[in-house]
């Protein structure tokens, strides 16, 4: 237990002093993604705009769905996008955890740093497609001369605090086990195609309250997801009225980030002294 | 012989430290046993252990360079890879001070995707130096590499060559304080070769210590200041490189001839190997098999029921004298090289112990024998029992001047009909780097098949040639057609070879048979 304690404390000592570390692996994620195609890094850019304006042309044009009451003021499209673009770092973090060490064995095998850094570095290289998404988002907030609350200040910083939280703590986790047990990779991009439609992306709190009164028991699961206080609450304060969720839902919320976050940092301690072993 | 390194260099801190170190591994049949284990939390062993390391504890010291010898599989990779940090152990301590480069399994962990610069700032980065650092770095990388324009692309189009020439000059450019180093030298072309050992010489002076496994005896012997022996993850064997490598030798030679090893001349070092049993000739322990002998005047003279001494070379002995000195007490060394052999009829009565006893006894005596560090082994069918250098006058020396013509004599006992054997002779210097070897199939002068019972003589003539120094001897018998080894005696002998009478100067490593003409040109 002291050990574990001890490498936590040595990991956050890292993160902080070896940042160059962090940046050459985001850099090493990049390159890796995107050095081998003609369009480089642009599809950074590409790619997640090419999925929401899928998603906008079905549901919004084909299916002519509409932002809910709350969001009003806001086209669906700017509703989409808001909510779809935590979503995605949470989804590509999670996706790749699994494969992640398995795919850095060349690095693990003979180099010695703290290899939580891996999961760090694809959540950076994630927030920096988020990145560029935001932009195009604000521009568009621009262009609809939609104003965000003052409260978008430091909900948007606290929201991205917890899911980073989150996030890394499950990739963690996940990528120990998928050194494991290999089908872990198989079994979590299906929960993660699930996971879209359990999470506001495509709806929100309204709905949710709404489906409250006809099936309580499908509310909770959508309010047991971390993500849907994250998710929303970014989304209340760029293009909502105000802050809807209940303060338990955000105590909740916060709780679960956190522990996540610490059981992973045990776990991976814990394992990592056989990751090599096992790989 | 077995200096441990701690006393040569004992004034300098260790910068490696392990104790009492072990590696398991769990072995599993299929993933489904795996699985199983997993998850009832081990409640279900499926596996079953191996444990490829087992009570390691070694010190390497600042600036000093340790070799690890031992065949595949003996740990050695395991145990670098602790070393180096990456691999846990199972149980016991690592300690180690400063920076750690390592070129494990040929890499240095590059990335395919990323070009060899991006790799070596990534490289960099790990080991703590940052961005604006590295890249003067990379540039001196670059040159030692020196691997042009494919700096620039990306790994995976690399030749293995040119990997393992980038992943060793990233490693060694990078002033590690520890350098570990698995296998990766013998891959380079030559001149890139002598290029990381004259970069690995100079670190070395500069204070980094070097840890490193080879299969290759030279770089071991030139390299290092101590070697250790793995085998079955445990050190079996510690010293200087030429002692260790002789016991590496004697462990793989000894391994592959199916029966067991001459036992050496003193008790075996090798803590899992039995004690020795003697052993007797095959057909009878009551009455061992007529054990034909040159015995001295009679033997030439009654002839033909003798199988003398036969050997390409043996003819030219008038100079030796011979006498019926009765055994087993061996004789003191006298000056002359003495034809001492037992009597056949008291042969005949020895089973083998007694006859090595006599053969083991007659070394002793002899002048310059190394029994302390002389390494033995071989598959007992034959046997070196005895052997000898001699001037132009028949007289035994240890002292040998440069340019001048000796006889080296090995005498082999034969102990069971064989097609071919071959004596071997081999000279080689205190590092272990072999300046001559020559033996009965080389020269195209085979003794061809032998009988049981006879001896064989065979007389080496030769004109030293080396230069001034000492040297060791080894008397081999062996049959390198089918690789038998029936018995080999590494180091048995040591001999001085001076300079003469103003023939070489000191440090010469061989004699050119050099004439000065001063003239003054008009």
């Amino acid at each position: 237990m002291k050990e574990i304690v001890l490498g936590t404390v040595e990991l956050g000592r890292s993160l902080l002093t070896q940042n160059n570390v962090l940046w050459a692996l985001v850099r090493k994620d990049l390159k890796e993604k995107y050095a081998s195609s003609f369009l480089g890094l642009s599809w950074a850019v590409l790619r997640p705009l090419a999925t929401v304006a899928i998603y906008a042309i079905f549901f919004g044009v084909v299916y002519n769905a509409h932002a809910p009451v709350e969001y009003s003021r806001s086209p669906y499209i700017v509703f989409l996008m808001i909510g779809f673009t935590p979503f995605q770092v949470f989804s590509e973090v999670i996706g790749r955890s699994p494969s992640l060490l398995y795919s850095n064995i060349s690095m693990i095998t003979k180099m010695v740093f703290p290899y939580q850094l891996f999961s760090v570095s694809t959540l950076f290289s994630a927030l920096i497609g988020a990145g560029i998404n935001a932009c195009i988002i604000a521009v568009l907030l621009a262009v609809y001369g939609i104003g965000p609350q003052l409260s978008a200040l430091w909900v948007i910083p606290a929201s991205l605090l917890l899911l980073t939280l989150f996030s890394i703590g499950l990739s963690w986790i996940l990528s120990c086990i998928g050194v494991l047990i290999r089908d872990t990779d198989q079994i979590v991009n299906i929960i993660l195609t699930l996971l879209i439609f359990l999470t506001p992306v495509f709806y929100s709190h309204s709905m949710v309250e709404q489906v409250q009164q006809k099936v309580p028991i499908l509310a909770l699961v959508f309010r047991l997801n971390p993500l849907y206080s994250m998710i929303e609450a970014i989304r209340m304060s760029c293009i909502g009225d105000s802050i809807l969720l209940s303060t338990n839902l955000i105590i909740y919320t916060t709780v679960v980030s956190l522990a996540t976050f610490v059981a992973g940092a045990l776990v991976f301690s814990t394992f990592q002294q056989r990751i090599v072993d096992h790989l | 012989m077995a200096v441990e390194s701690s006393s040569i260099i004992d004034s300098r801190e260790a910068v490696i430290s392990v104790r009492g170190l072990s590696k398991r591994f769990m072995l599993y049949n299929s993933q489904n046993d795996r699985l199983k284990e997993l998850l009832t939390l081990g409640y279900l062993t499926k596996g079953h252990e191996f444990w490829a390391l087992r009570d390691i504890s070694l010190d390497v010291r600042r600036g000093e360079t340790m070799g690890i010898v031992g065949r595949n599989g003996s740990g050695k990779s395991t145990l670098l890879k602790i070393v180096c940090g990456t691999v846990y152990p199972t149980s016991g301590q690592v300690k180690r001070s400063g920076r750690i480069s390592s070129l494990l399994e040929l890499g240095i962990g590059f990335n395919p995707q990323l070009t060899g610069k991006e790799n070596i700032l990534l490289q960099g980065a790990i080991l703590g130096y940052s961005r604006e650092e590295m890249s003067e770095r990379a540039l001196v990388i670059e040159q030692f590499a020196d691997i042009g324009e494919f700096i620039g692309q990306p790994i995976k189009h690399y030749s293995s060559g040119m990997m393992v020439r980038l992943a060793f000059a990233a490693a060694i450019n990078i002033d590690p304080d520890i350098l570990i180093v698995d296998e990766a030298l013998s891959v380079g072309d030559l001149r890139f070769q002598s290029k990381c050992f004259s970069k690995l010489q100079e670190i070395r002076k500069k204070g980094t210590t070097v840890l490193f496994v080879s299969h290759s005896i030279d770089t071991i012997n030139s390299l290092c200041d101590s070697a250790i022996l793995l085998e079955g993850g445990r050190i079996i064997e510690r010293g200087v490189p030429n002692y260790v490598i002789n016991c590496y030798t004697r462990l793989l030679f000894s391994s592959t001839d199916e029966q067991k090893a001459v036992e050496p001349a003193r008790p075996s070092r090798d803590p899992q190997q039995p004690e020795t049993q003697p052993r007797v000739l095959p057909t009878s322990t009551s009455k061992p098999p007529e054990v034909a002998v040159a015995h001295g005047h009679d033997a030439t003279e009654s002839g033909n029921e003798l199988a003398l001494p036969i050997s390409a070379q043996s003819n030219e002995s008038s100079s030796i004298s011979s006498s019926t000195d009765s055994l087993p007490s061996a004789p003191a060394e006298t000056v002359q090289w003495q034809d001492v052999l037992p009597s056949q009829q008291e042969m005949s009565h020895w089973d083998r112990t007694q006859l090595r006893e006599w053969s083991l006894r007659r070394f002793a005596s002899r002048l310059s024998y190394q029994g302390h560090r002389e390494m033995r082994h071989g598959n007992g069918k034959a046997e070196v029992i005895d052997f000898g250098i001699v001037d132009n006058k028949g007289q035994v020396v240890t002292v040998l001047e440069t340019g001048k013509r000796y006889t080296v004599i090995s005498r082999v006992l034969i102990y069971e009909d064989m097609e071919d054997i071959q004596p071997q002779v081999a000279i080689k210097n205190a590092q272990g780097v072999s300046f001559f070897w020559t033996n009965t199939f080389v020269q195209g002068k085979n003794p061809g098949p032998q009988k049981r019972g006879a001896i064989l003589e065979t007389r080496f003539h030769v004109t030293m040639w080396l230069g001034v120094g000492k040297y060791l001897v080894n008397f081999v018998a062996l049959n390198s057609q089918k690789s038998v080894c029936y018995d080999r005696r590494l180091d048995a002998l040591e001999i001085e070879v001076t300079g003469g009478v103003g023939k070489v100067a000191r440090g010469s490593a061989t004699n050119l048979d050099c004439e000065i003409e001063v003239n003054r040109p008009e």
